[in-house]
């Protein structure tokens, strides 16, 4: 007969100190440590105090770090704006930005509410592996127009960069799994997820000045 | 302070607490989860250590957010149970044991999550019933059929450890 003892027996130590994979703790630490390198190496004043070559580079910027941070670039990442596009200004955009912002909002979701698809109950509204494929999809693509449509409203803001992919990472996981995320609730914590991480991105948007947008 | 400093003493810690967060979100979750919520753990500290760079952020800290991270993780999970979908997948194959504790974690691995979730709180923390009841959102008498049925998955592990003399 075993008792409770036996089993907390069994368990002891579980959850003692152990090391991840090598090449997950490689990873992790490269995304850590070396995006928050490079995002200390820029200034970290508001936008609007660069000149038009700072807009460009911004542009630049934000175009290039997702289109490397995408490791499933099977399809292409982003669809730039024309050259004659990029703001040649001091100053971003605004309304141009509450145009880029109000598109995210109403193309990223429908038909469900934010809440719906990256909430903690998605498991509700999403019933199918397709649907949430789908839904990945197109919240994925939303959000680069929406890099893109920021970048060219001479927005610059890498930490927000940073976290869109990070976001788009998760996406990818969802729309072309490996065996071990072929499933729908992983696909619906996955999900959850990029709730957060796109939470950050809101944060680091405001950080450079900016107002509501994701 | 620059947010720099503690960024980098941070860095400097990384090869110390890496293991600690994931030791403790292995013991709790399977292997690619464990990994996303360390990950989801460091991302977090991170960010919190740019917006308050003053901040030293404690060993007891990361355990905290990876408890709070993994909780989440859990109700999620029991939200897909209630509503009684056949979870795809589910056995995490890609660690073979090599050891007494690998050979636990790959039978806690084949559990259904809620049932780990309650053997992990209730053994290994040592936590209560209704605590457990209360984390996972379930009544005590739910939590007491989970924990039978995670006994009886054990049960043949427990057998070989007695006999073995460990």
């Amino acid at each position: 007969v075993t008792t409770d003892q036996d089993f907390r027996d069994l368990l002891v130590g579980l959850d003692d100190p152990v090391a991840p994979r090598p090449e997950f703790s490689e990873r992790l630490r490269a995304e850590l440590f070396t995006d928050t390198i490079l995002d200390q190496d820029e200034p970290r004043s508001k936008p609007s105090k660069f000149g038009w070559i700072a807009g460009v580079a911004a542009a630049v910027i934000a175009i290039g770090m997702i289109s490397v941070l995408l490791n499933r670039g099977a399809e292409p990442a982003l669809d730039p704006r024309p050259a004659d596009e990029v703001p040649t200004t001091l100053t971003v955009d605004t309304a141009r930005v509450s145009d880029a912002c109000r598109a995210f909002r109403a193309s990223a979701f429908t038909p469900r509410t934010r809440d719906e698809l990256l909430g903690p109950r998605n498991s509700e509204h999403l019933t199918t592996m397709d649907a949430a494929q789908e839904a990945s999809r197109q919240l994925r693509a939303a959000l680069l127009t929406l890099s893109a449509d920021l970048a060219t409203a001479g927005v610059r803001a890498p930490q927000f960069d940073t976290e869109l992919a990070q976001a788009i990472n998760r996406l990818d996981r969802i729309i072309t799994p490996e065996p071990e995320d072929a499933n729908l609730p992983k696909a619906s914590w996955l999900l959850t997820i990029v709730d957060q991480v796109l939470v950050r991105a809101q944060t680091a948007l405001a950080t450079e000045g900016l107002g509501a947008c994701l | 302070m620059s947010a720099g400093e503690p960024i980098a003493r941070l860095e400097s810690l990384y090869d110390e607490l890496l293991p600690t967060v994931f030791g403790y979100c292995r013991a709790r979750l399977p292997l690619h989860d464990a990994e996303d919520v360390t990950a989801e753990v460091f991302r977090t500290a991170v960010e919190h250590l740019r917006r308050n760079p003053t901040t030293d952020l404690s060993k007891g800290w990361f355990l905290t957010t990876a408890r709070n991270r993994i909780i989440d993780r859990w109700r999620h999970e029991e939200r897909w149970n209630r509503r009684l979908i056949v979870l795809a997948g589910g056995v995490d194959d890609t660690e073979l044991p090599t050891d007494h504790h690998a050979e636990i974690l790959h039978l806690l691995d084949a559990l259904p999550q809620a049932q780990r979730a309650a053997v992990v709180m209730h053994y290994l923390e040592g936590r209560p019933v209704k605590e457990i009841a209360v984390t996972l959102e379930r009544s005590p008498e739910a939590v007491d059929s989970l924990l039978a049925r995670a006994r009886r998955a054990l049960q043949p592990l427990i057998r070989t450890t007695l006999a073995g003399g460990a």
